[in-house]
């Protein structure tokens, strides 16, 4: 799938502007998860300790850092969004010169709903391929873990085996996932050409009475669609449902070994709370990574569809 | 009772009148050539005669029905351009209907298509593409034409029905027409007044107004 990023992102232009994108982007989730963690700690401590002091300083720290971050992010979204349509565009452009380029036979090689599918739900699907919410959650993930390392080696080690199973089931997923995504854009562009039937023969069906027949005829691509969005909600729902399972077995686990550190006097309740919270960013942070990988190879299988029109360009 | 009649009827389209207060009957049987330069109406009439428009006023009759949504029961049009769905040849012809076979032969025999078809391999079933990608302007055409014959309606309306056909095709086509078609009313489009030999009345479309010109 890398390469196949790669292609996609020389085929977007202009690498340079997009990584710098993904670079100021990356360490929201990060700095959100440090934020409140800290934030829950240090005011625990406060309390704990009786200290209004530590309170009130955290509870300011918190008001001022949470607003700076969301205008930090905001910002970097509204800037990075037009560069992001224009890039689109121009591919969209380059996408209609490149079929009007090509010869009769070529355009007859395929059915009309496959290029009106390829020139308008393929390209569309390159718009939502979440990169930069990857790059969000694997830079989440490194924190968290690296810090939850630092806090207790211990309970890192359970956590990280808590986040696992998301991780290998991404991993198994991904097979089946791109299988049915290539599917799901065949039975769309097949329905396409069935819709483009269904319009201009319209007045054709109304004249010889053979609406029905026309729907009965031409509407099996609907059913083709429904069949893989199920199989494909199926997958992606057995992930989830599995990932929440041993993460709240998790929970228990960490919530226990913790709670008891802190009846024994070895943790305040601060730190068992800020624990808490790294872990979370663990356990979210890898689902969430291991979501956004499967986003990306459903929205490739369009990419797929658009950049073989453009390589076909290439190659004659 | 007429075949088709017009009383008082006024089309437009949003920004053209096509038919200005007609009043016009057609007996049954009778064979119509309608003439006219491209872009005059010809093609709106007949759509209104099968029901696909329904007029702005007056009324239109076809064998005594008013009905907009019922008028096409009574007619076998031949649209232009023609239209093939992606299907075999016999589905385009039966449009999913139930029809003996003779029947569907006999169509093909008087659209001048028996020929051609026993020499296509899977002959009626032959995949015709695309839009009839796969075909020439003439043969999706005779294809339409036999789609309209097959269907047996007491009024035949055809729209420019033999304009991708060479002259001789297109003349024996309307010859088989004939004699297939005794009793049936037939009303044929077209701006080339040559196409219209052994037609009964040929009616000429000008200014919103038909006016007959004898033959
Ligand atoms: N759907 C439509 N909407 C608006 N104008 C139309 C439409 N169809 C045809 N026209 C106009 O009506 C006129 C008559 O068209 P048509 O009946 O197709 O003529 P003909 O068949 O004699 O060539 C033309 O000027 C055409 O531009
Ligand atoms: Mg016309």
């Amino acid at each position: 799938m890398k390469s196949r990023v790669e292609s996609l992102v020389r085929e977007l232009g202009r690498p340079g502007r997009l990584l710098l994108f993904l670079l100021l982007r990356s360490p929201y989730e990060a700095c959100a998860t440090i934020l409140l963690a800290s934030f829950l700690a240090g005011a625990l401590s406060g309390v704990e300790s009786g200290s209004h002091k530590a309170l009130f300083a955290s509870l300011a720290w918190f008001s001022i850092a949470v607003p700076g971050l969301y205008l930090y992010n905001g910002t970097v979204w509204a800037t990075h969004a037009p560069f992001w349509i224009s890039r689109i565009a121009a591919l969209r452009r380059r996408l209609f010169r490149r079929v009007l380029a090509l010869r009769a036979t070529d355009i007859d090689a395929r059915p009309t709903g496959d290029w009106s599918a390829r020139l308008t739900s393929d390209v569309s699907l390159i718009d939502s391929i979440p990169l930069h919410y990857l790059a969000v959650h694997v830079v989440g993930l490194v924190v968290s873990t690296g810090i939850l390392v630092r806090i207790d080696g211990f309970l890192a080690l359970i956590v990280i085996l808590t986040a696992l199973p998301a991780i290998l089931a991404g991993q198994v997923l991904a097979k089946p996932v791109r299988a049915l995504s290539g599917a799901l854009r065949t039975a769309v562009s097949d329905q396409v050409a069935e819709l483009v039937t269904l319009v201009e023969g319209g007045p054709t069906a109304r004249l010889y009475d053979a609406s029905e027949w026309l729907i009965h005829r031409f509407c099996f691509g609907n059913r083709a669609i429904r069949r893989v969005r199920m199989r494909l909600a199926l997958l992606m729902g057995l992930q989830a449902v599995g990932s929440l399972l041993v993460g709240m077995g998790g929970t228990l686990v960490v919530l226990s070994i913790g709670a008891l550190m802190v009846l024994d006097g070895r943790r305040t309740l601060g730190g068992l709370v800020a624990l808490l919270h790294y872990r979370l960013g663990v356990v979210a942070g890898a689902s969430m990574v291991v979501n956004c990988l499967l986003s990306i190879r459903i929205a490739m299988a369009g990419a797929d569809r658009v950049m073989e029109v453009l390589d076909g360009g290439k190659s004659t | 009772m007429n075949a088709i009649e017009f009383h008082g009827v006024s089309f437009s389209y949003r920004d053209e009148t096509i038919l200005r207060d007609t009043t016009l009957a057609i007996p049954q049987g009778a064979r119509i050539g309608l003439v006219g330069p491209s872009g005059c109406g010809k093609s709106t009439l007949l759509k209104l005669v099968a029901g696909l428009y329904a007029p702005d006023s007056g009324t239109l009759a076809v064998l005594g029905e008013t009905d907009t949504e019922r008028l096409h029961r009574h007619v076998a049009m031949v649209l232009q351009p023609p239209l093939l769905f992606p299907a075999s040849i016999r589905d385009n012809i039966t449009c999913g209907h139930d029809m003996p076979e003779e029947r569907i032969l006999a169509a093909c025999e008087a659209a001048q298509l028996s020929g051609w078809l026993r020499g296509l391999p899977d002959g009626l079933d032959t995949y015709v593409g695309e839009r009839g990608n796969r075909l020439s302007g003439g043969q999706s055409q005779r294809i339409c034409i036999a789609r309209a014959i097959a269907r047996q309606s007491p009024i035949l309306l055809m729209d420019e029905a033999t304009s991708a056909l060479d002259v001789p095709t297109g003349a024996a086509v309307m010859g088989a027409l004939r004699s297939l078609m005794k009793g049936k009313t037939v009303v044929s489009a077209t701006h080339d007044l040559a196409r219209l030999e052994g037609f009964d009345r040929i009616l000429q479309f000008r200014e919103g107004r038909l006016h007959e010109i004898p033959s």
